[in-house]
């Protein structure tokens, strides 16, 4: 295996200020975490809102610095004359080569693009910045017609697209520069499942045409399933499960994993039903050392959810018991899942 | 506060000599030494701004030669009037102007929508001054020919004869209202009503006319939302819907911007209070600059700056009170509750000792200098990308220099020139962008179409600019004439007013037959004021505009896009500025230089008018910097230079063009404001304000086209550029489009 | 329970006339859950907000008929309207954050819900328990707010005596000593009846602490506990038919799984008509008996769930159905419009 992309041990907490300025608490947004991602595959991340998910973008992209940990960039990426493979600690030069080796594409195609340009100027946007401007023209043709769009859309401002096309553009932005790696965020939760399955078509055709490697952040289950070769399924800033895709779907070892697997509604009306109980809590964690652990103990809510479905003959797990922090363990193979009681 | 203190102590230093007062032609060289020292003047200049920081917190706000009273003293009695008058107002303005707002918002694009916005338009633009003597006029001289045993009380708070000789009552409150009502007198009550009547509607309507604007904006909002639809679900009636979930929704932006209000309402007591002669603040103050009376002035900016506060102050509260999401606590960084503490010690040390204060005062302002170039050093060393922002600043520096020294004509004729050599060089890329940028402009045509008050603005504009370019052959100057932008005196009549001839004074008949819209009674024509006035209107409003703007999208871009300590800093400025009311300012500024060259009103607005305009730039770089293309761009590599300038900036457009639209019409509003005070830079330059303070003289006569033409002039000037300002608005929101 | 008979609805916009719904033909049967399945645009909501009257100024109802329970309501007055919402059909929002009131409490919504459609129960049970049927509410607002409240009053009190006008500085003062003393000034007065029916409404939607919750603001709340104050106000007019529109799309799955379980229990216990709206068809696998999707403002096929998973008739429905991903790594098919319009 080689890995692309080397996350080691991240954390990102951020900070809770009182009325004071002084830090009451901290926003566990990534709370360790590693990851390898391999080359020419596809490395899905999964989650639910809140879980660290779009923060290791963010991260990853070095929008925002971590708090520790690091990330380790195979040479490959950058060329061998860098002065560290640790991303926080690429000088300015060697960031902006880095930048040109990563393409993003966000999960609101309209938020994502500038209204007051054109399709020509944002398409160009990173040739411009990183001075490659010999020929532009039809090389922003070439990346348009990459993406199923022509010629002809050159000129248009982006609200004269629909959600679909938009997509496209920024699919087409993200590739203007040859990047190897292509970080997708929720590409494909703002469009209809029809226009879904053109953009996951297309994001397949490119990955081959291009021999890209895709990290790819989303929520939905089955979306993931169709297009991950690999996958981390992550809950209050951890990794709680990571194994290859049809191992993971198989034979999935944690709790959570297994509940969310069976949350994801389906067309098959026999499939096991595990609920999985309580309120996403609240990932700030106090640093006043009384408050500091969340409780392991059952809340009002999941006694009285607990009551409610009793006796139905469903199977359950509650939230509160996910509270507590279990090493991540070898389970076969690639398979690592944190062992729960 | 303490910068507040800062900006009054400069004006007071700039003033010159602070003894003058004192000063009379027997006093001797030793007298005046004597003076000297006692009141400090050969200090240093700090040791005299803690002086007058001392004086400030233990009320000894010094002593007004006008009044021949302690300034302390003065306020007081005074502070009564102007409140009880402002009081009356904004309640009347409130209770009014909110109905009136969410009326017009579910009426939205019928009839009523239409009269109450043009009701609302018509209140910001028509001068305060010229609606005041218009009501002067009216009650004195026409309800006075129809109804002559009303008696309608057009001056002073209270009838002299009544309160002072046959019925004296006491006075404990100086809240006539109040005292009356204690008195248990029904005379008393209703004489103080009276006189209150015509100055509180003045005042009303100016600050109505932007409740009601805010309401109906807000209201519009709020329908849209989705809770209403789910109040709607519930089987509410309209009107439950409509009062009991959007009213109270739309109230909390409303009341955000109510403390500005509050301050036009302090704004508009200066000119009300001068024309009704009310004993309050303002008349005061403006008696206080005429003759340059050092501490009233001071102390008078001083205490509008304190007023303004406490009415944010008492909005805070509102705020929080109405929006449960908004918790007081919690908002503020430590640097801001650093600056707060550090400025509460310094107050206090200054209470206790002077000398203590001066040496930590130095020593904190040397500790803050030092920190910030290490800091700003630092950045740079860092960061080299970043000294683009010093070329940004000292470019917006030579701009604002160029259009007020008059080379920016230049400037922007070879820029034109360098823009079409660019376009030319990308001809194709022209050609092919001009169809979908022809489908937006028609979007834009239909818009318009649809919308008549925005095609009745952009006639007034229209027509009023051609005005002031064709002023030479609409009103030729006399052939002896040297500045044709200086008015002529004209002896034909001694100086007595000539009334209107319209189209009978015929060419041959000449000027001696009459004039065409009158003339004052110094003998000018008023049809060559307003010609000619247009060009000075056009002239300040142009350029205060732009400096304000390059002024306004520089900083606020910056400071909004970076955030953190720089944006701190620049809105701790702001503040302070914003804390004085507009026109005190303006009107200290002018009093204090002992200028009102047209030039120096100029400046005077540009200081009052970029921090408002920076604040605006700046709430928008700070939403757009968090959206997800600035994020797309950053990840890809681009500069901070490039993401100000290709998306930042782009992105604020809208509203920078909405704001300056609008601006073009205050800015003429408070300049004529000026004029009308006596600052009209110089006694015959045609300017609107002050033909219309020529023609508030003779008002009592009956003499109604002193006032009534210049003043008109003023209102459609204003009015066209805000119906125009208020449609591009409409027309540019994107939420519009569909 | 709901039928609606070739209902037609047009959006008047720059571009001229869109016709949103087409000629809409559908029949909820009493104790159902149907599921109303489309992409964007196809319009399925405009169709629940043309059968309420909900539409947009823009909107405007051209044809057809909507019959409730054997009464037409097409025409009817505003008045029945009013009552027909909430009282007879409830609805659910996608986005429960911005579709509660943000500066109204939970007790304050359900309560103006009660107080419309279930006036009577109200009176009846203040009678039989001796208590008031409503009540004004303790005056209370958050710690930074009387903070700030006092600190003002106290300035005005020193402004006041420093200007030797200490007359005024009364009502301040007086100000400061109600909110002191206010616990002995209000006294304590007992929950009312409509506060009762409030919490009744909130436990039937299994939250805990319904007295808590009903004190607080919407923003207080977790999405799962405000789709579920969004249901609790839906039901609580004792509607008999409950429209859902994406009710979970704005929540995380396995929220989304609580949530649609708790739509299907209450469902079963108050033997209601549900109608299901949404664009996520495995949602519909899971919850809803019958189905029918719809394509540019029409229904393409009405059947049962079963049935149009397992053989589905339309060539839309085919292609929606394909382009779903489901396991395996086959090239996804995505429908060809051109060959559903034609057929």
């Amino acid at each position: 295996m080689r890995a692309i992309l080397t996350i080691k041990n991240l954390r990102k907490h951020f900070p809770v200020k009182n009325a004071w300025g002084t830090d009451v608490a901290l926003v566990k947004a990534l709370d360790g975490v590693d990851l390898k991602i391999e080359a020419g595959k596809t490395f899905g991340i999964v989650g639910e809102s809140g879980c660290g998910k779009t923060t290791l973008m963010r991260t990853l992209l070095r929008l925002i610095e971590p708090t520790s940990g690091s990330v380790v960039i195979s040479e490959e990426i950058i060329g061998d004359k860098v002065s560290s493979n640790n991303l926080e600690e690429l000088t300015s030069q060697e960031l902006r080569k880095f930048r040109r080796q990563i393409g993003v594409v966000f999960q609101d195609p309209m938020g994502a693009l500038n209204p007051r340009m054109i399709i020509k100027d944002i398409v160009s946007e990173p040739l411009v910045i990183h001075g490659k401007t010999d020929n532009m023209r039809n090389r922003v043709i070439e990346l348009l017609n990459n993406v199923g769009l022509g010629e002809e859309h050159l000129y248009r401002y982006p609200h004269e697209f629909s959600g679909g096309q938009r997509q496209r553009i920024v699919i087409a932005r993200a590739l203007a520069l040859d990047p190897k790696i292509l970080v997708l965020d929720e590409p494909t939760s703002a469009l209809d499942v029809s226009v879904q399955a053109q953009i996951l078509n297309l994001l397949n055709d490119l990955q081959k045409k291009y021999n890209l490697t895709y990290i790819f952040i989303s929520h939905d289950l089955s979306v993931i399933e169709y297009m991950c070769d690999r996958l981390a399924v992550m809950y209050l800033g951890r990794v709680v499960e990571e194994a290859n895709t049809e191992e993971l779907f198989s034979n999935p070892q944690h709790p959570y994993t297994k509940a969310l697997l069976s949350a994801t509604p389906s067309f098959d009306k026999n499939k096991e039903k595990i609920m999985i109980l309580g309120d996403v809590p609240s990932p700030i964690t106090y640093l006043d050392e009384s408050k500091a652990k969340l409780a392991t103990e059952m809340t009002e809510q999941e006694k009285l959810e607990i009551k409610s479905i009793e006796g139905k003959g469903i199977e359950y797990i509650v939230r509160s018991s996910l509270n507590e922090v279990f090493p991540l363990v070898r389970i076969s193979g690639e398979h690592y899942a944190r062992k729960v009681k | 506060m303490l910068g507040v203190t800062l900006i009054t102590f400069y004006l007071s230093y700039a003033m010159g000599d602070p003894l003058a007062a004192y000063v009379t032609e027997r006093t001797t060289e030793e007298q005046y030494e004597m003076l000297a020292e006692k009141h400090g003047v050969n200090e240093p200049i700090y040791v005299q701004y803690f002086t007058y920081l001392k004086a400030v917190i233990t009320l000894d706000w010094g002593y007004s030669e006008v009044l021949n009273q302690d300034v302390s003293e003065a306020l007081k009695y005074r502070f009564a009037a102007t409140l009880e008058l402002s009081i009356l107002a904004f309640i009347v303005a409130v209770a009014t102007a909110i109905p009136l707002g969410i009326f017009s918002s579910i009426r939205q694009n019928r009839w009523e929508d239409h009269t109450i916005r043009f009701f609302a338009l018509a209140g910001s633009a028509i001068p305060i001054f010229w609606f005041a003597l218009f009501l002067q006029y009216f009650s004195s001289v026409t309800l006075d020919r129809l109804m002559p045993e009303l008696n309608w009380p057009i001056s002073l708070r209270y009838d002299p004869i009544l309160w002072e000789i046959t019925d004296p009552i006491e006075m404990s409150t100086n809240f006539l209202l109040i005292d009356a009502i204690a008195a248990g007198s029904w005379i008393h009550f209703k004489d103080a009503l009276q006189h209150m009547i015509l100055p509180a509607t003045v005042l009303a309507y100016s600050s109505m006319a932007t409740i009601i604007r805010l309401m109906r904006g807000n209201m519009l909002d709020v329908l849209g939302q989705d809770y209403i639809r789910t109040a709607k679900s519930k089987g509410l009636s309209e009107s439950q819907v409509t009062y009991n979930h959007g009213a109270p929704n739309a109230m909390i932006p409303t009341v955000t911007l109510l403390g500005m209000g509050f301050a036009g309402l302090i704004n508009g007591s200066v000119l009300t209070e001068t024309i009704f002669t009310w004993p309050g603040l303002g008349a005061w103050a403006i008696t206080a600059m005429r003759s340059l009376d050092v501490s009233a002035i001071l102390a008078y900016t001083l205490f509008s700056a304190f007023l303004y506060i406490i009415a944010n102050l008492i909005v805070d509260i509102l705020y929080a009170f109405l929006d449960p999401r908004v918790e007081l606590s919690g908002h503020s960084s430590v640097a801001e509750i650093l600056v707060v503490s550090l400025s509460i010690l310094l107050l206090i040390l200054t209470y206790f000792s002077i000398d203590l204060a001066v040496l930590s005062g130095t020593a904190t302002l040397v500790a803050l200098i030092v920190f910030s170039s290490y800091s700003m050093g630092r950045r740079f060393l860092k960061n080299p990308a970043d000294t683009w922002l010093i070329f940004l600043f000292g470019g917006t520096l030579f701009v604002v220099w160029s259009i007020l020294g008059g080379f920016f004509i230049k400037i922007s004729l070879i820029s034109l020139i360098l823009y079409l050599g660019y376009l030319a060089y990308y001809l194709d890329d022209l050609k092919a962008s001009l169809e979908p940028k022809f489908d937006e402009f028609k979007r834009t045509i239909y818009q318009i179409r649809k919308n008549p008050l925005t095609l009745l603005g952009l006639f007034l504009v229209l027509s009023l600019i051609s005005i002031a370019l064709f002023a030479p052959w609409l009103a030729p100057p006399s052939e002896n004439q040297r500045d044709p932008m200086k008015m002529e005196e004209h002896f034909q009549f001694n100086f007595d007013p000539q009334p209107p001839c319209y189209y009978s004074c015929t060419a041959d008949a000449g000027e001696e037959n009459g004039y065409i819209l009158g003339s004052t009674d110094r003998g000018y024509d008023i049809y060559y004021g307003i010609i000619w006035g247009s060009r000075t209107s056009l002239d300040v409003a142009v350029k205060v505009v732009f400096t304000g703007t390059f002024i306004a999208v520089a900083i606020g871009a910056v400071s909004g896009y970076y955030g953190g300590r720089v944006d701190d800093i620049v809105m701790r400025i702001t503040d302070v500025f914003i804390a004085i009311p507009g026109l005190v300012l303006a009107l200290a500024i002018i009093a204090v230089t002992e200028d009102s060259s047209i030039e120096m009103l100029m400046y005077a607005l540009i200081i009052v008018g970029w921090p408002g305009f920076t604040r605006i730039i700046r709430a928008e770089a700070l939403r757009i910097r968090k959206l997800p293309y600035i994020e797309a761009a950053k990840a890809s590599g681009a500069s901070d230079f490039r993401i100000i300038f290709k998306h930042v900036i782009p992105n604020c457009i809208t509203s920078v063009i909405v704001i300056a639209t609008m601006d073009m019409g205050g800015i003429v509003l408070s300049l004529a404001a000026l004029g009308f005070l006596g600052f009209g830079g110089g006694p015959d330059l045609a300017e609107w304000g002050k033909l219309v303070s020529f023609g508030q003289d003779d008002i009592l006569l009956g003499y109604w086209w002193g006032f009534f033409f210049p003043g008109l002039a003023i209102a459609l000037w204003a009015l066209g550029f805000y119906l125009l300002g208020d449609g591009i608005r409409d027309i540019l929101d994107p939420k519009q489009r569909n | 329970m709901l039928e609606i008979k070739d209902l037609k609805t047009n959006f008047n916009t720059y571009d001229g006339v869109v016709k949103a719904l087409d000629g809409v033909n559908l029949k909820i049967k009493d104790g159902e859950i149907f599921g109303l399945v489309g992409e964007t645009g196809s319009g399925k909501s405009v169709t629940c907000y043309s059968a309420l009257r909900l539409l947009p100024k823009t909107g405007e109802i051209v044809g057809g008929s909507i019959v409730l329970n054997g009464e037409d309501i097409t025409n009817v007055s505003e008045k029945r309207l009013r009552e027909i919402r909430g009282g007879e059909i409830g609805i659910i929002f996608q986005d429960p954050l911005s579709a509660l009131n943000p500066v109204m409490t939970v007790n304050e919504q359900i309560g103006e819900i009660l107080v419309l459609h279930q006036n009577e129960e109200i009176n009846d049970l203040a009678s039989e328990k001796k208590i008031p049927a409503y009540k004004s509410e303790k005056w209370k607002a958050s710690p930074g707010v009387e903070f700030t409240i006092m600190a003002f009053c106290m300035s005005f009190i020193s402004l006041f005596v420093m200007l030797g006008q200490w007359r005024f500085s009364l009502p301040f003062l007086f100000v400061i000593v109600s909110m002191l003393f206010r616990n002995y000034l209000q006294g304590n007065n007992s929950a009312s009846a409509l506060d009762l029916l409030v919490i009744d409404a909130l436990s039937r939607v299994k939250l805990p602490n319904p007295e808590q919750i009903a004190s607080s603001y919407p923003h207080e709340l977790s999405g799962g506990m405000q789709q579920r104050v969004m249901i609790a106000m839906a039901l609580a007019g004792k509607a008999k038919m409950l429209i859902a529109d994406e009710p979970t799309t704005a929540l995380d799955v396995t929220i989304q799984a609580q949530i649609l379980q708790l739509i299907k229990d209450i469902q079963k216990e108050e033997n209601m008509s549900v109608l299901l709206i949404t664009h996520d068809l495995g949602v519909v696998a899971e919850t809803c008996e019958r189905v029918a999707v719809m394509y540019k403002g029409k229904i393409v096929e009405e059947a049962s769930v079963d049935e149009i998973f397992t053989n589905p008739k339309n060539e839309y429905t085919k292609g929606l159905l394909n382009a779903i991903p489901k396991g395996g790594k086959e090239r996804l098919k995505v429908p060809n419009l051109k060959e559903v319009e034609a057929s």
